[in-house]
């Protein structure tokens, strides 16, 4: 336990070195909110009410989604991916001193990437406040809310870190692997109501993604927080968010331990 | 005849102090606070057609100044620069259609292609004639094996290979004048000898001046009939690299290991002893006595493990030049 | 002539040294090709419930996209030096090499390195303009397509110019890359929706001084003649060319100013 931790405050600590980057990643924080803000606003000048939903609901939807992305993109930032440390690691043969380590190796990487987390945490938590004040968002109508928002936002970042061992794990077959990573990312905020809510998809295109996790990424948090999931209808999400969780674990160890033989007997 | 000539060049820097993040960098575009650095301080002189110069100094001393003026990518503060009686930034384009320069630590080919792609694109860029072209190819694959490995994409090939498929790509417009930065840097000992043999070639076959800077003494010593050393900005000594060996290359180090360490070392005929534990550097003078000669005195008193001697390297000539700075009547 | 003799020499052998790395290339056909539809799909989404986003329906915005992409792709191709490379050769001290050869540097810059994937962009330009053409019912006249040509060459002078001024900038100051993040975020986000959706500062910077607007705002109002949407004058539907041209020149006199500072300092 202790020698994950460890790990964990050397990835925050990682991060820290790059916060002179800090003011100019704000700049564009601020530039996406404001084309955000913009876009739904020109959208909105007609009507108050659309799908049930008012402009209001709608920005603090949107801005907290990209608040969110902020979070739980945990390798996203600059584009690098867990896969594409992975491919490199694996490249230069580093992987076998990884493995080496006397940790699990998942538990390891996911130390890394919470350390990534906490640092991503402090860091929004200005950007949130900024944007409570400027673009008038606005906060969950109650503390039971707040919680709920807070278990599913957990959710979300254990799915996405096991997206993205998974994806990193197909280095082990082909260092070539950063476009698969760029391309998960790719289809998930597309299709996981990361820009447009899923409401406002098609009743067919809801039903064919009822089938996949992405929902369970940004779109349940997304919509327990603005209150249009709530009570019961929420926790069925978050259960939802749980299944997909295990299914996932699981799947991510069994691909782990396939792909672990196979670097052992080719030697990667 | 005359290919350069510098006459009082210096150069100045101006640098501001820098300030690190995006905040320190927004005050430094309105803040002030200059150090002025004189990285070339009233340099002259003049290279023949022909010679092979070794330009050598410590590193931050003015060489690749004065060589990024020769070739036009700086401008000087003041002074006269000629080359092939062109001003090098005046006349940019023109001054570079007759000169070669090679940098060690950078390539100029293409990394992922093979080295012919970057011949031909060379051809092009300067319009070498084919029959030319055609010539030089078969030149360097005769005196540089180039054709063994021409065919290879540039980033699969040894330093060697790398080394010696940029000087061809240098010289493939048979340049008048050859800048050489630390051409053999990083080589084995064969490699080197290949490249400073192929360097003397060209040099009597095509009248190249050669401008040569290097950390190497060996460079120096199988290619320069001359040597200027540079330091501080300003040339300490300009003349043959016989004159400077006869003065200053006769001393040594000697390097022993003692089985235990002794409590005081006298040697006669020591220049300077340095004792730190079992390790004693005892520098001596090879005109005066040999290291047999020293190493049988030492070996008689104390009881030695073991030793090595050091022959004085050019960095350390260099320093002692500088040091004693009675060398400033000679320069020319 | 000879540079354009060099020119297609170059692209040649980068050519063949993209071709060194196939998979990376066939992965991001695909990925651009998703990205760009699924963007547009997006918007479908969207305008489906909404009909319109300030008077633009959803064919009109389909073209303003296609526009941007079908330039966009052209630079991609042919010049992703200027963005990618530039301040990164002049902040480590690379820059040199650009001025040993007796070749117009601005000319080696822009040759230095293609990335192939542009063709994707532009084709995904295409096929977007194919969907607007058809979602609006448009006649592609004669006149038409060859003012188009003129539009998306103008374009892409103006993403050029774009680039070559803010990456410039490291010739001064060399700490300030992420300027080219700020450019790129107006070029890659804020283009796509129709310019007068923003507030007035914003219109004002995109008109006149990173000109983004002329790329594909101005330019589909006179295809698609929307006066309604226009913004400071009628007449600036007609300008792209013009904008094209003076950006350049701006930004060339930046980049040659930036050169001659690099010549003084050296650093």
């Amino acid at each position: 336990m202790r020698a994950y931790l460890e790990i964990c405050k050397k990835s925050f600590q990682e991060r820290m070195a790059y916060r002179g980057e800090l003011l100019i990643r704000f700049v564009g924080i601020f530039m996406s909110f404001y084309l955000l803000y913009m876009f739904w606003k020109a959208l909105y000048a007609n009507s108050t009410d659309v799908q049930g939903i008012s402009f209001h609901s709608m920005i603090t939807y949107t801005i907290m989604s990209a608040i969110m992305g902020g979070i739980i993109n945990i390798f996203g930032i600059l584009n690098v991916y867990l896969a594409y440390w992975m491919s490199s690691r694996v490249r230069t043969g580093e992987i076998v001193m990884d493995m080496m380590k006397p940790t699990d190796f998942q538990l390891y990487l996911f130390s890394h990437s919470f350390g990534r987390l906490l640092f991503n945490v402090i860091v929004s938590v200005p950007i949130f406040i900024l944007a409570v004040f400027i673009f008038k968002i606005y906060l969950p109508d109650s503390l039971g809310v707040l919680a709920l928002f807070v278990v599913s936002l957990s959710m979300s970042y254990l799915l996405t870190f096991l997206i993205d061992f998974m994806v990193s794990l197909v280095s082990f077959w082909t260092t070539q692997n950063q476009g698969v990573g760029g391309f998960t990312r790719l289809i998930i905020a597309l299709l996981s109501g990361a820009f447009i809510p899923l409401w406002f998809f098609p009743e067919w295109a809801r039903n064919v993604l009822s089938y996949f996790p992405f929902a369970s990424i940004y779109h349940v948090p997304l919509s327990i927080y603005i209150g249009k999931i709530k009570s019961i209808e929420g926790f069925r999400a978050i259960s939802l968010q749980l299944i997909w969780i295990g299914a996932l674990y699981a799947g991510s160890r069994l691909l782990w331990l396939k792909s672990r033989r196979k670097l052992m007997t080719h030697g990667g | 005849m005359q290919v350069i000539k510098i006459e009082d060049l210096y150069k100045t820097f101006k640098t501001y102090k820098r300030k690190k993040g995006f905040i320190g960098s927004i005050q430094t575009l309105f803040t002030k606070e200059y150090i002025t650095v004189n990285a070339v301080d009233g340099v002259s002189f003049g290279i023949d057609q022909g010679e092979i110069v070794g330009y050598v100094g410590p590193n931050g001393a003015g060489k690749s100044t004065t060589i990024k003026m020769l070739t036009g990518i700086l401008y000087p503060t003041s002074g006269v620069i000629e080359v092939c009686g062109l001003v090098p930034t005046k006349d940019r384009k023109r001054n570079l259609m007759h000169i070669g320069v090679v940098f060690g630590q950078r390539t100029q080919l293409w990394w992922d292609l093979p080295l012919i792609e970057s011949f031909e694109l060379l051809k092009h860029i300067y319009r070498v004639p084919e029959k030319i072209y055609r010539d030089n190819i078969a030149l360097f694959a005769e005196l540089l094996d180039i054709d063994e490995f021409i065919h290879t994409p540039v980033r699969l090939l040894s330093l060697g290979q790398r080394m010696r498929g940029d000087i061809a790509a240098s010289l493939l417009h048979n340049p008048d004048i050859l800048y050489l930065d630390e051409p053999t840097i990083g080589l084995d000992v064969v490699v080197k000898e290949r490249i400073r043999q192929f360097i003397k070639d060209i040099n009597i076959e095509r009248k190249t001046t050669v401008i040569l800077t290097t950390h190497d003494l060996l460079d120096i010593e199988a290619l320069c009939n001359r040597i200027m050393i540079i330091d501080h900005g300003k040339v300490i000594y300009d003349g043959s690299i016989d004159e400077i060996r006869r003065r200053f290359g006769t001393e040594s180090t000697l390097l022993i290991d003692f089985k235990e360490p002794p409590d005081e070392l006298e040697v006669d005929g020591a220049l300077e002893i340095q004792l730190e534990g079992i390790r004693a550097s005892i520098k001596f003078d090879r005109k005066r006595f040999t290291a047999s000669d020293l190493i049988s005195e030492i070996a008689g008193k104390y009881p030695v493990l073991d030793l090595t001697i050091e022959d004085i390297s050019l960095d350390g000539i260099i320093r002692d030049v500088y040091e004693e700075g009675k060398l400033d009547e000679s320069i020319s | 002539m000879f540079y354009i003799k060099l020119f297609f020499t170059f692209f040649k052998l980068n050519l063949k040294a993209q071709m060194e790395y196939r998979i990376n290339f066939i992965m991001s056909i695909f990925h651009i090709l998703i990205l760009q539809l699924g963007n547009l799909g997006l918007i479908w989404v969207v305008l489906d419930s909404f009909q319109a986003l300030r008077e633009w329906t959803f064919g009109e915005i389909a073209f303003l996209v296609g526009l941007r992409l079908l330039s966009h792709g052209l630079f991609t191709l042919f010049l992703p030096e200027i963005y990618w490379g530039l301040s990164n050769y002049i902040v480590r001290g690379e820059f040199d090499r650009f001025l040993l050869k007796p070749v117009n540097p601005l000319f080696l810059l822009i040759t230095n390195g293609i990335i192939l994937s542009g063709i994707t962009d532009f084709s995904s330009g295409i096929v977007i303009l194919w969907i607007a053409t058809k979602s609006l019912g448009l006649n592609w006249t004669f006149i038409n397509l060859l003012i188009l040509l003129v539009v998306v060459f103008s374009g892409l002078l103006i993403e050029l110019s774009a680039y070559l001024a803010t990456s410039s900038v490291a010739f001064w100051v060399t700490n300030l890359q992420t300027l080219n993040f700020i450019t790129f975020q107006f070029h890659e986000q804020y283009i796509l929706y129709p310019v007068s959706i923003y507030g007035k500062p914003i219109q004002y910077f995109l008109t006149f001084i990173i000109p983004f607007a002329f790329i594909n705002f101005y330019p589909s109002a006179y295809f698609l003649n929307k006066p309604s949407s226009l913004l400071f004058h009628p007449y600036f539907v007609y300008l792209t060319p013009i904008v094209g041209l003076i950006s350049f020149g701006v930004a060339y006199f930046i980049w040659k100013r930036g050169i001659l500072a690099y010549q003084s300092t050296g650093s």
